[in-house]
This record gives C-alpha cells, structure tokens and sequence, in this order.
C-alpha cells in the first residue's frame, strides 16, 4: 500500500477544505467532581496520571474558594517555589489538566493536527485595578485580560486588543473570554466564568503546531481548533447547592453496555 | 491498495470473523471485522514491534467495552458508526454497532476499515528551547526557541513526551513534564529555567510519516549531529580553565539520541566532554553497555547514581525517540517486502475463505505472519 505522502500544499488545503474538525468525545472522558464549598463543579478529561506525578501542584478534590489554605502555595515539594503571595492579582487552585488532537479524514487515512491544551482552575483575582465584582463581565474580562497580557509580555506574546476580548455562552454558563497568540505563534485563550464577586471557574486552552511555520492561521483554521474548546467548556457543569450524595473525585465513565470483567484474560495475541 | 471501503449499510456483515478470542461475547460485546481487513491490517502493523502488536488487544479492550463512547466520533449521518482512534500505533478504526439482524452475525461491534493516521508537522518542530518556569492554568514551563550555539543554562533536558490517548505530543507538553521533573529532582540547579533538546519521534507506523530521514541528514535542529555541535561548542567556549558545569537530564529513548550525538561528538572532538558536562539517564531505554563505552570514549565514566528509574506515570509516557538510521532501514526492509506480502495473503485468504466462519481474525494474521517470516528472513 503506498503511503499516503502528501506535500505541505496537499495538507494544508485539506485542513482548509475540512467542513470541520473532529476530537474526542468528551461526553465519556472520565469526569472530574470537585467540591468547592458552596459549588460542586464537574468537567470531563483525563486528568488523574497528571495530577499523581505532581502530587505538590494540583488542588484536591475538595477545596474551599474562601479558605486560601486549601489553595496549593509552592510548585515544589520543598516549598521553596512560591505560586502566589497576598500581593499576587490571580490567586489559583489548579484541578486538572487535559489534551487532544484534532483530525480531519481523507481518502483512506486520518491527518492529524494540533495539540490541544486545556486547564482548568479556580482563581481569585484581586488587587486588580478597576475589578471588584466579578460578575459583572466586563470586569471578569478585564480581570483575565489583564493576566493574559502580563503574561503574553513576558514571553514575547503579541498584544491582545480589545477586539479579542468576546464573551460565549454555553450550556447556560456566559464565558468572558480573551485570545491572544504565543511565541510560537499559537493561540492561547483564556475563558472564565464567575463563581462570586472576587472567584471564577477558568479555562485555558492552547493549540499548539497548529498552523504552518512563519503563517498567520488563518481564521477560518482557528475556528475550527477552537469548536472543540466550545464543545469542552459547554461540558463544564456548575451547580449552587452540591447535589444529595455527590462525591468529590475522578469518576471512570463507560457507554451503556458496557461489560465487567469476568475472568483475567491473555494479553497481546 | 484495497478497493474503496463501501457505505457502512451496503456492507454484508454475514460474512466479517470475529476478531479476537478475548472479544467473542464471554464478556462485553463481540467484536467482528471484515475479512478484506486483513491485508491493511497486516500493513498496518508491524509484528516485530510489541506497541504494534499490542493493537490487537487495544481494539479488543477497547471496542468490546467502550466502543461508541470514550474517544471515539460518532458518524453524523449514521448513527451507528463510530472511529476510534489508537495513538500508539496511529491507526483510527471506524466501526459500526449493530444491533442482531438476519444482515449480520448478531449484535455487536463491526470494523469496517482501518486507516493510518498521518501527523501534520508544523511549527514547534525538534530542536533546541529555552524553557522558563512562569506559572498559567494551562502551562507552567514556557519554551522559547534558542538559537543559542552553546549551553545558558546549568541543566539540561534531551527527549519528548510520547503522545497521549487524545493528543499528539507537543514542545510545551514535553516542556512541562520534564520541567515538573527538575523541580522535584533537582531544584536548586534549576533556578528558573533549563535547555529543552526537543527530539520527537513522529508516526512510527512503518508507511506513514516518519521523521527520521531529515534528522538523519543532520541539517534538521533536532539531529544529534546538532546535539554534538552544543556540547562541543559549550566544552570549546572555555578559554580558561572553570568550574562551570552542566547537568544534561535524558529522558527515555532520548538516550538514543544522545548516543549518536556522543558518536560525532567522539569524531570531532579534542576535549573530554566529561570537563564540563554530566548526565543523568532517566529510565534510558538503550543497552548499558553501550551508553558505558560511548561515554567512556569521551571521558565520563557511567556510574550506577547517573541512572534514576523512575516508575511515575512520567518515564511510562516517553516516546520511541526516531532512530534514524534503524527506522530507514526497516522502512526500506518493509517496502522491499510490499509484493511479496500480497501475494501470500491473497493465497491465504483463499485457503481460510474455505474454513469455517468460526476461525478468528488475529488466527489468520497470526498464521500469515508466521508463514510469511520464514520467507522474509
């Protein structure tokens, strides 16, 4: 069977004729419950391998947004590295992290392209100029705004303008969310949703090798990276009161159908 | 080539064989592939290779269990039609859910193609980065590219994180992960950065894309004829003698990266490079006794605290670094035996057509393969 080799020009019209691109299901990714005080927050991914190798960095399960002790302080295990101080403007409870690819499919074999990048915090912005009620979205956009940009300026990003702050709505939450474009030319958002006057749920999402070496991606491309982001934040699933029985954790979902194990099988052939 | 996959519905699932004794219905759903699968999948696959021979089990785990969930898309137009994707061995199998009907061997899964995937290499490519700690939701590790010709920093990384179930493998992802590692391992060299030598291996799927030929020509920035070309430009940079010293942490496969770079570096060289240099090997996955001579051929002696094994999710994940010269070679191996592999499954299918229905899929690619090594070597 030959191999489909396909020349750079080839690709790249096949990821601009692409009616879309397609990723994971979220749907049945495991799904995360976090307990945070007055909210119980859910969202699907992978996230557990990543949270044990780096047991210092990640929330637990069970936080509480008005009790900064809960909120991991240091990166290292000696506690020499501090995360945040009472001067920082973003305070974060980081809960997981998560990636995929895209792909679209042609005659006989699957392209894959992009790396998708996605984290998920709970963060208190404060000592934030002009911000003191996040609910009002022009201030939670400015409050994201702000450390987009600080960070963007510190590694070489380009300026963020105004006309990439937007808001989104899905699944009944609105989303203040800022884009901006790294170093190496990637896009890199930040999303956030407001929990209270000073605590929001974010997301960050990432493309990387997302279009060709010294090109701007063309919109049409992002969009198409950036439904999946939209398809992820509308399975990110906020409720006031924690429900009746609900357990914090990691929670292993399978289609219906699913089987149990019914005696230890051989391996590989 | 096979002949056009056709409409999941035109499809005579009466006669696709189940695909695995572990998937006949015991337990989960069975699975049933079509019998004209067989050559792809022998294509597909490469019987010496253990991640290659693992898909037969993944799909059996997978697709008995979970199929039409996890990961996979779900067909628009056909509800009953679904692809999943096996990073490992980069191959998306599209199948159906079928419900028993007089068309078909009962309820269960149906594959009805295999496809490889095909990684499209963009920007963020192998080579040298400047990685920075600076803390974001979705990163903690920023690489800049550098087009540094020697060392900046005290410590050092030399690999790529393989990819995961979903996503292909990325600079910032290799980044973070070996970042995470430094912090707990070794805080105090690190301050707030390290050198990133980003080598990824691409699709090691014997006909798909493969990364080896351009970093085997040593003009790529990942090659290890450019990883030499740092150590030998940072031992050369010293005028006088000093206690400056940098610390290379290589990760996995990447010591096979390094091994060659150590070859050229030998060529080339008139220092020793142990002067100036030291390496940890974290989970090395190349033999002993080679990495021993090859560092002792530029005076280091390999000593049983250089080696850390480290049994985290982390060292699991390391990629299969490009080999260049060996993935040529089996390349090269494979395509020489394209016609003659043809010819055998065709004469094979033939003779099991005959059998009973009963006989499972991986039996025959089994038989085949056994049959067909006997003539190949």
């Amino acid at each position: 069977m030959p191999q489909p080799t396909l020349t750079q020009e080839q690709k790249r019209q096949l990821l601009l004729d692409a009616d879309r691109f397609y990723w994971e299901t979220f749907a049945h990714k495991p799904l995360n419950v976090f307990d945070l005080g007055q909210w119980l927050l859910s969202f699907p991914g992978e996230i557990t391998q990543a949270r044990d190798s780096q047991p210092w960095r990640y929330a637990n399960y069970k936080i509480d947004i008005n009790d900064l002790d809960t909120c991991p302080k240091y990166s290292d295990s000696n506690n020499i590295r501090e995360l945040w101080n009472n001067d920082s403007q973003e305070i974060m409870w980081l809960l997981g992290r998560d990636s995929w690819g895209c792909h679209v499919h042609a005659d006989g074999f699957a392209l894959i392209t992009g790396a998708c990048r996605v984290g998920i915090t709970v963060s208190r912005f404060q000592n934030i100029e002009g911000v003191s009620d996040l609910h009002n979205s022009e201030q939670l956009t400015t409050a994201i705004y702000s450390q987009l940009a600080q960070y963007g300026k510190r590694h070489g990003y380009r300026p963020i303008l105004s006309s990439d702050c937007f808001t989104k709505k899905t699944a009944g939450h609105e989303w203040s969310v800022v884009r901006s474009r790294s170093n190496l030319n990637e896009p890199d958002y930040i999303a956030a949703t407001a929990l209270d006057y000073r605590t929001a749920v974010t997301a960050s999402f990432a493309v990387g090798s997302a279009w060709y070496e010294g090109e701007d991606i063309p919109p049409e491309i992002e969009e198409k990276y950036l439904a999946s982001f939209w398809d992820f934040l509308a399975q990110i699933n906020l409720a006031a009161m924690p429900a009746e029985g609900a357990t914090p954790g990691t929670i292993e979902r399978t289609a219906p159908g699913a089987a149990t194990k019914a005696k230890p099988e051989t391996s590989g052939w | 080539m096979p002949a056009p996959i056709k409409k999941a519905h035109q499809l005579n699932y009466n006669r696709f064989l189940k695909f695995h004794p572990n998937a006949n219905g015991d337990n989960g759903r069975p699975v049933f592939i079509d019998p004209e699968l067989i050559i792809r999948f022998m294509e597909l696959i490469n019987v010496d290779d253990e991640q290659d021979r693992n898909l037969a089990r993944e799909i059996t785990e997978k697709l008995k269990a979970i199929a039409g969930g996890a990961t996979s898309d779900s067909n628009l137009n056909n509800a009953s039609q679904h692809r999943d994707y096996f990073v490992r061995q980069n191959v998306y199998v599209t199948y159906s859910i079928l419900q028993a009907s007089p068309s078909n061997r009962g309820s269960g899964v149906y594959i009805t193609d295999l496809e490889r995937a095909v990684k499209d290499e963009k920007q963020g490519g192998p080579g040298l980065y400047k990685a920075t700690f600076d803390t974001r939701s979705g990163d903690d590790w920023r690489p800049a590219e550098t087009t540094n010709t020697v060392m900046t920093t005290a410590l050092g990384a030399i690999g790529a994180l393989e990819p995961t179930s979903g996503a292909e493998t990325s600079v910032r992802a290799s980044a973070n992960a070996f970042g995470s590692y430094l912090i707990t391992k070794d805080m105090r060299r690190l301050q707030n950065e390290y050198s990133l030598f980003y080598t990824p291996a691409y699709v090691i799927d014997h006909y798909g894309t493969w990364i080896g030929a351009e970093q085997k020509t040593g003009k790529e920035k990942g090659s290890p004829q450019a990883l030499a070309k740092l150590l030998q430009n940072t031992e050369n940079s010293f005028w006088a003698p000093t206690d400056n010293r940098y610390c290379w942490y290589v990760f996995g496969q990447g010591a096979k990266q390094l091994l060659a770079a150590l070859q050229h570096y030998r060529a080339q060289q008139k220092y020793p490079l142990g002067r100036h240099h030291e390496f940890v090997f974290v989970d090395p996955k190349v033999p002993m006794g080679e990495l021993k001579s090859a560092l002792h051929h530029v005076g280091i002696d390999l000593t049983p605290d250089m080696i850390k094994l480290d049994n985290t999710s982390l060292s699991s994940k390391m990629h299969v670094i490009a080999d260049g010269q060996a993935t040529y070679q089996s390349f090269h191996r494979n395509s020489r035996q394209e016609s003659q592999l043809n010819k055998a499954i065709t004469a094979a299918k033939d003779q099991y057509s005959k059998r009973t229905q009963d006989v499972y899929f991986v039996d025959i690619v089994k038989g085949l393969q056994t049959a067909l090594n006997g003539g190949w070597i």
